[in-house]
């Protein structure tokens, strides 16, 4: 038994100590990434990373900071592995910090084995398309933005904007139908406040999705190495459940403009030279790393779909942070102040929304046969609503024939009946794509150039009692 | 020609006729307006009423939700804490592990390939003799020190280089013992 050594060496030549980093002396076999523990000589213990290492030397980062940690008396442990975080599937229901430590007061987990946080990309070969329909109650995005099984696909929040609510609300609706047993959530809470850990919590508690949800959590005071933990665990977790345990798993985090701030804050101390808007040169494959964590695998019941949740700084689209994601993701759902501010919720502005793999997830077979076609009239009709709202804004509203302003009065019920919702409204797609034939009927027959005759005889709200 | 009576009693009828349409439209007008009146009021308590089963079942399920993970996790709890028992019988019977010869040639083998001079060899009280016996065997001047919160295997510490290799039995048993967990509670609370 002692033949087979864990490689644990433990060294004590602290040279300095520099924000979250430790530069130890004489270390001549530090592995990168390897997993550290450090003692204080009050016997307190803390765990590190090796981020940096060279003959003779070796860097490592705190996760739990380095306060009251002094060069003298600290014993630095190399423990011969990398960051593993114990998996299974007795952390739905639970929280937890991205090391695996319960935050719930509950006690550790027993089953399940270590994993490697870091993952492995998903080979290409065995990728399968995107073409199963998620159904996450929410009309603006089931309707016209509609989410599938393993697509990855964002939601670009501003500072104030309702993203926690949304995200809260999409956790606990979203389902595949006819699979709803099979149905998890993972939720990174990367950097978040006191009181918004707070609000996941009850949230999930009362509204009883806290049976499906398995929480990995770090508060936005913790060390911004936790921070950066976070979205890797929890993805490490929804790759168990979703390839060894066949279930659709839905992996919400938020808010990875904490992610990237936090990357930002550690790339700074390790000096390296940055890039655009001082983030780190290597942002994009960083974020790549995260957001490809996600898919459905040819053979494997199972999937991962993503919807990373990111704040604009300032509003703008164009970002570092949503620039880069938009790159790499599959569309996006965007939050917009203005709807917000006319008391619009979910403020989900559809004509900056996108979600790229929605056609073949949709339509007869999948949703409803009319899907496609009402989906794309009601993002025309929409369209052209907001545009003869600048026109009255320059001509006035009398001055408009009879047909825009039908299309005004469309842009409002658009709004407020089909895009506005509530917290705990959860409209499946037949109830959304009703509301949908529903604001449609404000328009002209005449105007509905989108969506066949068949579809309007069958479904549209004058028709329909005459069946 | 027609008398005053008859012409009476056709204005008479035609006022009638014309008050009983005027009265029926009212009665249709004012039916319409009733039914119009119910459905609304039928419509917005039906949805105030959906609208209070809906949070009622979601209270519901919340709660059962709760109670639950609250379940889960005393059920967790319980079976930490039957584990850790185990644990601690382990802790116990360890004296038959390091009177072994696996062990024993274990830690000389450790000792034989680690050790240098000038080297610090940390050990449990109750094996100093015999850490001692395998250094002069070696033919390897270090010191060696008692550590009373070992309970087996050596500690060496090179000085010259201010490194320190573990290779204590508590170390090794916490970390056996920490991947066994699923299995000693398959073991002892059968499927989990």
């Amino acid at each position: 038994m002692m033949e087979t050594s864990m490689n644990v060496r433990e060294y004590s030549n602290i040279s300095m100590i520099k924000g979250p980093l430790v530069v130890v002396q004489g270390v001549e076999d530090s592995a990168y990434n390897e997993l550290v523990e450090v003692e204080m000589p009050n016997g307190e213990r803390r765990r590190g990373i090796v981020v940096d290492t060279q003959r003779g030397v070796s860097i490592v980062q705190v996760f739990e900071g380095t306060r009251g940690i002094s060069p003298t008396g600290t014993r630095i442990r190399y423990l011969g592995r990398g960051l593993e975080v114990k998996i299974s599937e007795e952390m739905l229901g639970r929280i937890f910090n991205p090391l695996g430590d319960p935050l719930d007061n509950g006690p550790p987990i027993i089953k399940g084995e270590k994993r490697d946080i870091n993952g492995e990309p998903i080979n290409p070969a065995t990728r399968d398309y995107p073409e199963e329909f998620i159904q996450t109650g929410i009309s603006a995005i089931d309707g016209l933005n509609s989410l599938l099984r393993g697509q990855k696909l964002p939601i670009f929040s501003g500072s104030g904007l309702p993203a926690n609510v949304l995200a809260a609300q999409i956790a606990k609706q979203a389902t595949v139908r006819g699979e709803e047993s099979n149905f998890a959530v993972v939720f990174g809470a990367i950097g978040v406040r006191y009181d918004e850990a707070l609000f996941f919590k009850k949230f999930f508690e009362e509204t009883g999705a806290i049976n499906r949800v398995g929480l990995i959590m770090s508060l936005a005071n913790e060390p911004p190495v936790m921070k950066t933990l976070t979205p890797k665990t929890a993805l490490t977790l929804a790759e168990y459940l979703a390839f060894e345990q066949d279930m659709h798993v839905l992996a919400i985090l938020i808010d990875m403009t904490n992610y990237c701030e936090a990357l930002r804050e550690i790339s700074a101390s390790k000096e390296e030279v940055p890039g655009r808007g001082g983030y780190p040169g290597y942002m994009y494959t960083d974020l790549a790393q995260t957001y490809e964590r996600a898919g459905k695998v040819v053979g494997k019941k199972g999937s991962i779909t993503q919807m990373p949740i990111l704040t604009m700084p300032n509003d703008d689209i164009t970002h570092p942070i949503p620039d880069l994601t938009g790159y790499i993701t599959e569309g996006q759902i965007t939050l917009d102040r203005n709807l917000y501010n006319k008391g619009i919720y979910p403020p989900i502005n559809v004509l900056m929304s996108l979600s790229r793999l929605a056609k073949d997830g949709i339509g007869e077979g999948k949703t409803r046969d009319d899907h496609k076609e009402v989906s794309n009239q009601l993002f025309a009709a929409y369209a052209k609503a907001v545009d003869t709202r600048g026109l009255a804004a320059i001509i006035g509203e009398d001055s408009l024939s009879d047909t825009d302003k039908k299309y005004l009065m469309f842009g409002d019920a658009f709004e407020r009946r089909f895009v506005s919702q509530g917290v705990n409204e959860n409209r499946d797609i037949e109830t959304t794509l009703d509301i949908g034939w529903e604001v449609l009927s404000i328009l002209p027959e005449k105007e509905l150039t989108n969506i066949k005759t068949d579809f309007i005889k069958k479904y549209h709200p004058a028709y329909r009692g005459k069946r | 020609m027609v008398s005053m009576d008859e012409l009476l009693g056709q204005v008479l009828d035609r006022e009638f006729n014309y008050i009983r349409e005027e009265m029926s439209k009212a009665l249709e007008e004012s039916l319409r307006l009733i039914e119009q009146r119910y459905d609304e009021v039928l419509r917005t308590y039906s949805s105030k009423i959906q609208d209070l089963v809906t949070k009622a079942k979601e209270e519901v399920e919340g709660e059962k939700a709760k109670l639950d993970i609250e379940n889960k996790r005393a059920v967790l709890g319980e079976k930490n804490y039957w584990i850790s028992k185990v644990y601690d019988q382990v802790l116990r019977q360890i004296s038959k592990v390091k009177e072994s010869a696996s062990y024993q040639q274990g830690i000389a083998a450790v000792l034989k390939r680690e050790v240098k001079e000038g080297a610090i060899v940390y050990c449990a009280p109750d094996e100093a003799d015999k850490i001692s016996k395998i250094l002069r065997g070696l033919k390897v001047k270090a010191e060696i020190r008692e550590d009373q919160r070992m309970i087996g295997g050596v500690r060496i510490e090179y000085k010259d280089v201010g490194l320190v290799r573990d290779y204590s039995l508590d170390l090794v048993l916490g970390q056996v013992f920490e991947s066994l967990k699923p299995k000693i509670a398959e073991i002892l609370f059968g499927e989990i």
